[in-house]
């Protein structure tokens, strides 16, 4: 697959705190709605860009250390909806964590690798690249899936 | 954001729950379930979910953390009422099968 260049991407940087999440969230979502995308893309891309993000607010920094979080989003000629997140901190690619077993009840069931579980299933080609110091994912939502 | 009602029955407690169980509102889903639903005391716990329109992945963590703690108990959690993306988002994650799904709570209370 193609790099996505950022610079045809619209983007929004913020600190990577909690309280960053909802406008990141929203920048996104606006740009969603604008490209008309249908119910079941709008939900499937909000469940990818809230694990996404909230995993960089959570784990992509040590504590005190301050960064920030880029998200950006852009429609290609075809109606895909492709989106970017670009954080600094340690190395780290969320795409590795270990699948769930889905198989498990209630006692045994544990909550590990379910947020990436749910991503790699609701996004088309997404992939995880570190790129001069800074961890970049990188997903599509297709127009027509 | 999120709305949590209980409404004891005479075989159970029904909580409905209304708008999201997200990033933003798993914190405040957690602690109701913890004082209203646990503290209650009541082992048959039904989660009417037919208002809920959007659950994440630290949702499912809440749901299943529910259960287990209601499982401790000796209690038991079902679900009803699951539709569009919340019922998707159920079966991607295996969740469907975690727990004993209903249409309605009645049922739910019934089967129980």
């Amino acid at each position: 697959m193609k790099n996505i260049e950022p610079d045809s991407l619209r983007w929004l940087k913020r600190p990577a705190v909690r309280e960053s999440f909802s406008e990141l969230l929203a920048f996104v979502m606006d740009g969603a709605r604008t490209a008309n995308l249908s119910e079941e893309n709008l939900w499937k891309l909000e469940l990818a860009v809230e694990e996404l993000v909230t995993n960089v607010i959570r784990h992509g920094y040590a504590p005190g250390e301050s960064a920030s979080v880029r998200v950006g989003y852009g429609v290609s000629f075809s109606g895909d909806f492709s989106v970017q997140i670009r954080s600094g901190g340690v190395a780290f690619n969320p795409l590795l964590a270990e699948a769930p077993d889905l198989t498990l009840d209630v006692a045994q069931r544990g909550v590990g690798g379910l947020g990436i579980h749910l991503v790699k299933t609701v996004t088309d080609q997404i992939h995880y690249q570190h790129e001069a110091g800074i961890n970049v994912v990188s997903f599509r939502i297709r127009k027509s899936s | 954001m999120i709305e949590i009602q209980c409404t004891p029955k005479d075989n159970g407690l029904i909580v409905s729950v209304t708008g999201r169980l997200d990033t933003a509102t798993a914190p405040l889903f957690d602690r109701k379930f913890q004082e209203d639903v646990v503290g209650s005391g009541q082992k048959r716990v039904v989660l009417d979910f037919s208002k809920l329109v959007y659950i994440s992945s630290l949702g499912l963590s809440s749901v299943l953390a529910g259960g287990k703690a209601l499982n401790q108990r000796g209690g038991e959690l079902v679900l009803c009422g699951l539709g569009g993306m919340v019922r998707e988002v159920f079966q991607l994650t295996g969740f469907a099968t975690v727990f004993k799904i209903f249409n309605t709570p009645e049922a739910a209370l019934e089967e129980h």
